[in-house]
């Protein structure tokens, strides 16, 4: 035990023998008042990147709203444009009911995969699953253009329809909202899939076999157990496909055809055709408040639940 | 009647699946039917139009489309990284703060981001910007959140005990984060840069600003086309460079993933 | 060379208002295997990461082979540290987590390979060198951690809690096992532990903590036989403890009278001012049956009692026992002596006066 004593032990280090900087706090453990900052230095290059290339352009951005060209004070002339123009309204109108629909249509299909995915044991739940989430690599291009030969004029639905003689004229199925809402239900599907997993899997499927064993059948068991549980799970999934497809750009471009103005491509177009930057900032910005508001209340009312289903 | 709903509820997923991987088999079907018409009979098939994806209109914007993502996927990584040590693993004072700081471009949808940028550039008379620096700035912007995130979790889930272990037997920082701390988080690095890629190399609502005419991405080229003409040559486009994004995928999962050594049985 | 590893020398540490530990003293000499026992939260692993330099201490010295640690950083104290959760590295192999301490102080290849070669002898893993940590039993993963802990040859090792996720059978085996590598080592011990056998199993020195402080210090029997308050002989084996008030005095004979059932019950007189008794505390297997009254001579304090309970522990039976005041006994009796006992059946226990503990407190 001698030697190992021997081979270890160094010079002894005491407070005394620190630089000057070091200062001995009351809790006996000194520290160096650079250290304090050095840490924080990493977070530079994130940091500036994120003012550059983010805070700073969204602060010109709302400032730009409220200067249309050629004013030199600060005036509410663009919102006020915006909230009078019929188009603009009926964009801002189109944009909310394309994005209610797909909030309802994502969280129908999504519940009954969510709730397999949550319980099944079977072998079947690892495809089901790999195929839920798949097309999220496939990016939004190539679905978008899968639905295009899909529900054309010339597509697959309306040939085939056609070839069987039960339709004469060709259905409309692409460049419309039926279009549109069938084409971001499956973009956001997936996303509407794992949300709603998330909160299936937070209920205690004890909870549904003691249900069982009351007598309460598979159905009831649904609609007084398992679905009032998952309330949150299904605002939240609704509130995240809203959003989404209120933001969606390529989507509505794509199969909404010509005609079709949602926020999303109207900014864009201010922007690229009529180069009225001070209005493409005004929509910007209304698309951006539409969406704060509504992930603030999906936040509140998600808290309020969460309350309420756990104690 | 518990056998009609179960019935009933083992339909509903099926139609899910269906209508979730119908049009990815129409697309596969439609970049090997030999004319704009789609065929599901394989015998019919064709692989020529494969053949005219090597033509400068679709290299061009695939080699574009490459080279951005790898750089956002790089940068992400690394600046994730830095972001992540001192967020979540040093948990210096106003990390909650920091973080959400970190995480507020999520909270702007990507149009906005894209109109934030382009109208940045212009005004700050940094128009020569936009095209390949501005495209890659701006897809950092939107994939860089995912990064810190993912790599922050991965931290935050790193065992104490393994770095106050590597404490006790005498290494220092700069040891412990080498040969602990860095590879036990490898898995969520990679994840993030995986993630970051598919991101960038998808992304249209923040190209569709920064493109320069004659040098746009991939998507921005599909999409273009698609407003004048269905051509099978398409469907081979978006195939194929869904193929590329699995191919990537495949290989950072070989670089990054080891968690069979962590997880698995005795090598 | 200083004889004693470790000197606590008025040692404290707040966190906020609460007193986590106060103000400890505690000498360690080298080569002594130490046990820090008590109930979680008396502050048994605040003072262990204290020693390790995980937490700087609010006030008092903490000194390592007589060097005094404060600013000291744990990487640079030399003290050996093994886990509960054994915190091995995941992505390592059996004999990278051990080599990791040799290779961090730049030990050369060889050296490092005939060292961890050593450490996995010490604790019987040759063999697994190349397995990682989850193709591992808890037990072999347990002999991992000693085995990386005492690698790079500590002369102090700290271990916090590291038997308490093993199941029992592994545990009481792995008790002698760490007894020997500590005594084949020579190294000091410093063992964190709740369970209260495992320290009595393998300690020189036990050390009693409560509520933050140092409730008492001593050897596993000093203990045993002479514990000096009543939550140490509740909490090192059982004790039948009764609040009581002192009634006389003499002849060697210290009275006292149960507070709350007035029996009265005869025991040596302590050293201590008899005025202070307030508790007395009797180990249930001093408790003695007499099965037949054949003897002469009338024993002391004989308790006329009638069986309540009996839980029955494998060896021994532990009998539950009414009497008439009401105080309730518990008496450990074998087995196979306590064959036809059953419940309400009345018998007689007798203690001697000797083996009733008088506390203060």
């Amino acid at each position: 035990m001698g030697h190992a004593l021997g081979t270890r032990s160094r010079p002894g280090r005491s407070v005394v023998t620190m630089s000057s900087i070091t200062l001995a706090t009351n809790r006996g453990r000194p520290f160096r008042t650079s250290n304090v900052l050095r840490q924080y230095v990493p977070l530079l290059p994130p940091s500036i990147l994120l003012l550059v290339f983010f805070a700073i352009p969204m602060g010109m951005m709302v400032g730009l709203s409220f200067h249309p060209e050629g004013a030199s004070t600060a005036t509410l002339a663009n919102y006020e444009r915006f909230f009078t123009d019929d188009f603009t309204l009926a964009g801002l109108g189109r944009t909310v009911l394309m994005s209610g629909l797909v909030a309802i249509c994502v969280t129908v299909m999504a519940y009954p995969v969510a709730y397999f995915l949550a319980r099944s044991r079977s072998r079947w739940r690892a495809v089901v699953f790999a195929l839920a989430i798949a097309p999220e690599l496939a990016g939004v291009v190539l679905r978008t253009y899968g639905w295009l030969i899909i529900l054309e004029d010339q597509g697959f639905i309306n040939s085939g329809l056609m070839w069987l003689g039960l339709i004469s004229e060709p259905l409309p199925l692409a460049k419309n909202m039926f279009g549109v809402v069938v084409g971001l239900t499956h973009v956001i599907l997936p996303f509407g899939i794992l949300s709603l997993l998330t909160s299936l899997q937070g209920v205690d499927p004890s909870l549904e076999k003691s249900a069982q064993i009351l007598g309460a059948s598979r159905i009831s068991v649904l609609r007084h157990i398992v679905v009032p549980l998952t309330v949150p799970g299904i605002v939240s999934s609704m509130l995240l496909a809203f959003t989404m497809s209120a933001s969606a750009y390529a989507t509505p471009a794509i199969l909404g055809g010509a005609d079709f103005k949602v926020l999303a491509t109207m900014v864009y177009e201010q922007v690229l055709f009529y180069i009225d930057w001070s209005f493409a900032a005004v929509m910007a910005n209304v698309l951006l408040v539409m969406m704060l508001i509504i992930a603030a209340i999906g936040s509140r009312l998600e808290m309020r639940l969460h309350k309420k289903l756990h104690f | 009647m518990n056998r009609i709903v179960s019935g009933l509820f083992r339909v509903s997923i099926v139609l899910v699946m269906a209508f979730i991987t119908l049009p990815l088999i129409v697309v596969m079907a439609a970049s090997l039917s030999p004319s704009s018409q789609v065929t599901l009979v394989p015998w019919e098939w064709t692989v020529r139009w494969y053949g005219d994806l090597v033509a400068r209109r679709w290299i061009d914007p695939f080699i574009l489309s490459a080279q951005i993502a790898v750089l956002v996927s790089l940068i992400s990584g690394v600046l994730g990284l830095l972001a992540a040590y001192v967020v979540a693993f040093e948990k210096c004072p106003g990390h909650a703060a920091i973080m959400s700081f970190l995480l507020s471009p999520l909270a702007v949808p990507q149009i906005v981001k894209g109109v934030a940028i382009v109208l940045f550039l212009s005004s700050a008379g940094l128009y020569r910007w936009v095209g390949t620096p501005g495209l890659v700035a701006a897809h950092i912007i939107l994939t860089l959140p995912f990064a810190v995130r993912m790599i922050a979790t991965a931290m935050f889930n790193f065992d104490r005990n393994l770095d106050r272990a590597g404490q006790s037997l005498g290494a220092t920082k700069a040891q412990r984060i080498r040969h602990l701390l860095i590879p036990i988080i490898k898995p969520g690095v990679f994840s993030g840069m995986t993630f970051a890629f598919i991101i960038s190399f998808n992304n249209i609502p923040l190209s569709v600003f920064l493109v320069r005419p004659g040098q746009t991405t991939l998507p921005i080229t599909v999409i273009n086309y698609l407003e004048y003409s269905l051509d099978p040559v398409l469907a081979a486009v978006n195939v194929a460079s869904l193929l590329f994004v699995l191919a990537v995928i495949f290989v950072f999962e070989k670089i990054g993933g080891f968690s069979a050594q962590i997880h698995g049985g005795s090598k | 060379m200083s004889t004693s590893d470790i000197e606590l020398i008025n040692l404290s540490k707040n966190f906020g208002a609460s007193q986590i530990v106060r103000e400890i003293d505690l000498v360690v000499p080298h080569g002594e295997f130490v046990s820090i026992l008590g109930p979680s939260g008396c502050g048994k692993t605040t003072t262990l990461n204290m020693i390790a330099g995980f937490i700087a201490p609010s006030s008092g010295q903490i000194r390592i082979r007589g060097v005094e640690q404060s600013g000291v950083p744990p990487e640079k104290r030399q003290v050996g540290l093994v886990f509960q959760n054994y915190a091995l590295f995941p992505h390592m192999t059996v004999a990278q987590n051990v080599g990791f301490g040799l290779k961090m102080q730049g030990k050369s290849r060889d050296e490092v390979d005939t060292q961890v070669k050593k450490a996995l002898q010490s604790v019987h893993l040759d063999g697994l060198e190349h397995r990682y940590p989850k193709a591992l039993s808890g037990g072999q993963q347990q002999r991992t951690a000693l085995a990386r802990a005492i690698a790079p040859r500590p002369s102090l090792l700290l271990l916090d809690e590291p038997l308490s996720n093993l199941d029992l059978k592994l545990r009481e085996a792995m008790r002698i096992e760490l007894k020997d590598v500590q005594r084949e080592l020579g190294i000091t011990f410093v063992y964190v532990t709740h369970d209260q056998e495992e320290a009595m199993a393998m300690s020189d020195r036990i050390v009693v903590m409560h509520e933050g402080v140092i409730a008492q210090v001593g050897s596993p029997s000093e203990l045993y036989r002479a514990p000096q308050s009543t939550f140490v002989a509740d909490f090192i084996g059982k004790s039948n403890i009764f609040a009581v008030t002192p009634t006389a005095n003499g002849g060697g004979i210290q009275r006292v009278r149960i507070a709350e059932t007035g029996l009265e019950l005869l025991a040596a007189s302590p050293a201590t001012v008899s005025s202070e008794i307030a508790f007395c505390s009797i180990r249930p297997e001093a408790l003695r049956w007499i099965e037949v009254n054949t003897s002469t001579e009338h024993p002391i304090n004989v308790l006329p009692v009638k069986i309540i309970k009996i839980v029955n522990l494998g060896a021994y039976l532990e009998v539950w026992c009414r009497h008439q005041s009401n105080t309730i006994f518990k008496a450990l009796i074998s087995a196979a002596r306590g064959g036809q006992l059953a419940i309400d059946v009345a018998i007689e226990l007798t203690v001697e006066p000797a083996a009733i503990k008088l506390l203060i407190h």
